[in-house]
């Protein structure tokens, strides 16, 4: 059979079939087909996805500081002070201007605190933001308290900066706040409160006990975060550790990771006495036990006298002698306390 | 006018037959004529006629339908002017690629004159039409009666066109089993 017949022959079939589908305009159809397998297929991400999620949960971000171990000079000032400490006030706020102390005008310090009146005033105002305002500075425990400081920004002036919770800040309250301590006061927004920056803190501290990591845990007001400083010391941060931060700050910004790499500093034995000298060959040695510079004899090595110093300067009377040790005492001992 | 007043005017040897049917199903007859001819010209004179064979037909014919049987008429006309057209056979077009496609069905061998049923055969066409579901059937037809193209069919049916082309594909191997199992040598 040719296939020419055969199209003539469909050409003969039930006239009804052919009218049908000369009439027929197909419809959309809906492709259950189509939908059931996208859903699946979206089935099996969200699942894949949970399962990845599980095995590797996501992990707190943090700066990578290069260096900065945990030295702690003597002669530093450490803006956070007890109570002991005459220049600070409640909630560690620094006042400044120690005795014996040079400031920016050049004067020199005399009294504590004795070129800051505008910090007394801010300090003052500070204690009655606390006393009024019903703030434990301990524990700060009102919502609408995001931390306050002393801005030293519009220096000579500075100013008490109060820090309010978004939602709370309102012009009654910041008139309220004016109203105890009077005007001069700065307001800043806020998105986290004190209390709970605090409450985060207790959560994080014990995280990072038994890890091995030497860390400092803090608020910082003027960040509105809580801060956590890891001294790597050659160690990385584990992933569990991040991954439980992460749970606790999922917005990512209410705790600030700071990873100091590098080593601690530690003393050994080489830092206090120094490397050990080179042997030296005396036969080999090029410069002459002594010259002569302007008339002065000059010493080198050990020709020298005892009493004399490289270059030829004569040590005054009840001065130490360059690299040798006091009596008593190590050499290079400016690290170390004396006893 | 109705279907059935057309028929008594053709019956009644009423000149107007030609003008109403022509109004009814002149679109219809062009269009079947257009999907098998390129040229609107030789598609246009096969609806002429198309009408001219009704009349000269009916009677003594009585067609229960008149648009199906003016259909058939301008189908068979268009594919004898198509065949008549022998560089254009070879050339193309849907009759060429409806052929193409054909050839899976039959053998393509000579058919003895007289060995084939002609009846039995349509019959056969139309019991394998009969048990086919609604849309693949009207593919079928849309294909092979209409002649429509591939994106047609796939713009008519809503379907993808390697859908329609697989699709007449299983028809066709259906229809080749079919027909031999009804004891057609094709």
């Amino acid at each position: 059979m040719k296939n020419h017949e055969l199209l003539d022959m469909i050409g003969d079939v039930n006239e009804d079939y052919v009218l049908e589908a000369g009439n027929n305009v197909g419809k959309p159809r809906f492709r259950w087909k189509t939908l059931a397998a996208c859903a699946a297929c979206a089935a099996l991400v969200l699942g894949a996805y949970s399962v990845y999620r599980a095995a590797h949960p996501p992990l707190h971000g943090y700066t990578v500081l290069e260096g900065g171990g945990m030295t702690t000079l003597e002669d530093v000032k450490a803006p956070a002070g007890g109570e002991s400490d005459p220049n600070t006030i409640p909630g560690g706020a620094y006042v400044g201007g120690d005795k014996g102390e040079t400031g920016i005008d050049g004067t020199e310090y005399t009294v504590p605190g004795q070129d800051a009146p505008g910090q007394e005033k801010a300090a003052a105002q500070y204690d009655a933001l606390m006393k009024n305002g019903g703030i434990n500075a301990a524990a700060p425990n009102q919502d609408w308290y995001g931390g306050a400081w002393i801005d030293n920004s519009f220096y000579p002036e500075t100013r008490l900066t109060v820090a309010i919770v978004d939602g709370f800040r309102t012009p009654e309250l910041e008139a309220k706040i004016t109203g105890w301590c009077g005007d001069g006061v700065v307001f800043q927004s806020a998105k986290y409160s004190h209390a709970y920056l605090d409450g985060l803190m207790e959560q994080v501290a014990p995280l990072l006990d038994g890890t091995g990591l030497s860390c400092g845990v803090g608020v910082d007001v003027m960040a509105n975060c809580l801060g956590v400083d890891l001294y790597s010391n050659g160690q990385t941060i584990p992933d569990s550790i991040l991954a439980q931060l992460a749970k606790l700050d999922p917005a990512g910004d209410a705790i600030r990771v700071r990873l100091f790499t590098g080593k601690l500093d530690t003393l050994t034995d080489d830092m206090v006495k120094g490397p050990a000298p080179a042997p030296v060959d005396p036969e080999a040695r090029a410069t002459p036990a002594t010259t002569v510079d302007g008339g002065e004899t000059v010493y080198h090595g050990e020709d020298a006298p005892a009493d004399a110093v490289p270059g030829g300067a004569q040590p005054q009377d009840g001065a130490q002698k360059c690299g040798e040790p006091e009596e008593g005492k190590l050499a290079h001992y400016d690290l170390l306390p004396d006893d | 006018m109705e279907d059935n007043q057309i028929i008594a005017l053709f019956l009644a040897r009423d000149e107007d037959a030609i003008q109403a049917a022509q109004r009814q199903y002149g679109a219809y007859c062009a269009a079947i004529a257009n999907g098998i001819l390129d040229d609107p010209g030789a598609a246009e004179e096969c609806v002429n006629d198309t009408w001219l064979k009704c009349w000269q037909s009916i009677p003594p014919q009585r067609p229960r339908s008149l648009k199906g049987y003016a259909g058939r008429i301008v189908r068979n006309l268009a594919l004898s002017v198509r065949r008549a057209d022998s560089a254009q056979k070879r050339g193309g077009g849907q009759v060429q690629l409806a052929l193409d496609e054909l050839s899976e069905v039959v053998s393509g061998g000579e058919t003895p004159e007289g060995a084939l049923d002609r009846q039995a055969f349509r019959a056969a066409l139309d019991g394998f039409l009969a048990n086919l579901p609604e849309e693949r059937r009207n593919l079928f037809l849309r294909r092979y009666w209409y002649l429509d193209s591939v994106e047609q069919l796939a713009k008519r049916f809503c379907m993808s066109k390697t859908q329609v082309t697989t699709t007449l594909h299983r028809l066709r191997v259906k229809l080749r089993a079919h027909l031999e199992q009804e004891g057609f040598e094709v």
